[in-house]
């Protein structure tokens, strides 16, 4: 009796024998059984394990990617991430305010601002909020940001008062350029964070003050500027 | 840390998410330029150049399919254009121990040792098709379009390295399997 081929063989491991084949093989032991064989050498090629490869392997990978510039160290931006990623998942309200603030930010640091006036948010004695309502009775999300805008604002313009009001060498180091220079990297630093963990109230306050004591940085070097 | 951000900071540069993944997925890819290349050395050119592949793509991984997926058929595209470019392999003679039954269970080391060598040992191009689609899963289609030939050719291709493979690893038929052995040498 002549057999099937071997190649033969290995196409019936997943497609139709054709009726001569499949009459062949019902009566054909040996080629029943090298068929089967042949099934098995297939799935345990399906099932070979995967390979670690040699230890030395991610050094020289992580020394190529530097030098084509594809990999870069870790920044302290990017530590304060990691450290806040464990804290995430509470007051997940507050992340509404976030946005809220970031508006109300960008728009008081880009329009010059008189430091005369104060902001209209201003607090009244006791208890009320700058808006006139007593923090404890903010009942909704957006009354609770309208009052923490209030007080933020109110925060820079007192900062700013405050820097006007002082005289001496701390006058001469708000307009060092390499200060607001330092702040920038501080409000990126906390930039990055407050996205990566938009809930969290110590980072929020980070946030806030870099960002006025940034404006009181412009401010005292655009008005040392007009000066000359 | 998640996949997806994980992925994003990898794609901006960023040290600790790159080696998380290559943690992750390198003994995956690994394991297929390995079998591509046929030897250690060339395996370790073919990951790196696939790592150094995938980083710069992560920019543009949309995440439409399988981190893993994607990856993977990054790595099996580098390890074959390499080898595309690469002079012609000589074969290599790669001693097979004696004949053991294929039928260990699936997982036996002594058996994947065997396939491996058995594997290495097979001419290059019925070797990818073997590997790609006995191994990794691919369909003749996908390995067509990634080797650059018809879907028949990779039947054709796979249906004779599992003959010889299995030639190799011992059969029922010896006598006629050495007649053709004669035939099928390379």
């Amino acid at each position: 009796m002549e057999h099937l081929s071997l190649e033969a063989l290995a196409r019936l491991v997943d497609e139709a024998p054709f009726r001569s084949e499949r009459q062949h093989l019902a009566r054909c032991p040996d080629c029943s059984r090298e068929l089967e064989l042949l099934r098995e050498q297939t799935e345990a090629l399906g099932s070979l394990p995967d390979m670690r490869p040699a230890p030395g392997d991610w050094p020289a990978l992580e020394e190529r990617l530097k030098r084509e510039g594809l990999l870069r160290t870790n920044t302290p931006a990017d530590t304060v991430i990691r450290l806040i990623d464990r804290r995430r998942g509470w007051m997940q309200a507050a992340a509404a305010l976030v946005l809220f603030l970031a508006g109300g930010l960008s728009g008081a640091v880009l329009a010059p601002i008189d430091p005369g006036t104060p902001g209209d948010g201003q607090v009244a004695a006791g208890e009320a909020s700058p808006a006139g309502l007593p923090v404890a009775e903010a009942s909704t999300v957006e009354e609770a940001a309208e009052i923490l805008h209030l007080a933020e604002q109110q925060y820079r313009d007192a900062t700013l008062r405050y820097r006007q009001l002082t005289r001496g060498p701390e006058a001469e180091m708000l307009m060092d350029p390499r200060r607001l220079a330092v702040i920038d990297a501080m409000l990126a630093v906390g930039q990055a964070a407050v996205q990566e963990a938009p809930d969290d109230p110590f980072l929020n306050g980070f946030l806030v003050s870099a960002t006025a004591e940034r404006e009181a940085a412009l401010n005292a070097l655009f008005a040392s500027a007009d000066r000359y | 840390m998640n996949e997806s951000r994980m992925i994003r900071r990898a794609s901006e540069g960023d040290a600790r998410a790159i080696r998380s993944l290559y943690d992750r997925y390198s003994p995956r890819v690994y394991a297929v330029v390995r079998r591509i290349a046929g030897d250690d050395h060339t395996a370790q050119d073919y990951a790196q150049e696939t790592w150094v592949r995938v980083i710069r793509a992560l920019p543009t991984f949309r995440g439409d399919s399988k981190f893993s997926t994607w990856l993977h058929r990054i790595a099996v595209n580098a390890a074959l254009q390499a080898r595309r470019r690469e002079s012609t392999r000589q074969d290599r003679e790669v001693p097979i121990p004696d004949t053991v039954p294929v039928r260990s269970s699936p997982g036996d080391p002594l058996l994947a040792q065997r396939l491996e060598a058995a594997l290495d040992r097979l001419p290059e191009r019925m070797r990818c098709v073997l590997i790609l689609h006995d191994v990794e899963g691919y369909t003749h289609k996908d390995i067509g379009e990634m080797m650059g030939v018809t879907a028949g050719t990779s039947k054709s291709q796979l249906f004779k390295a599992r003959a010889k493979m299995r030639q190799w690893l011992g059969s029922v038929h010896e006598p006629r399997h050495e007649q053709e052995r004669e035939a099928w040498s390379i």
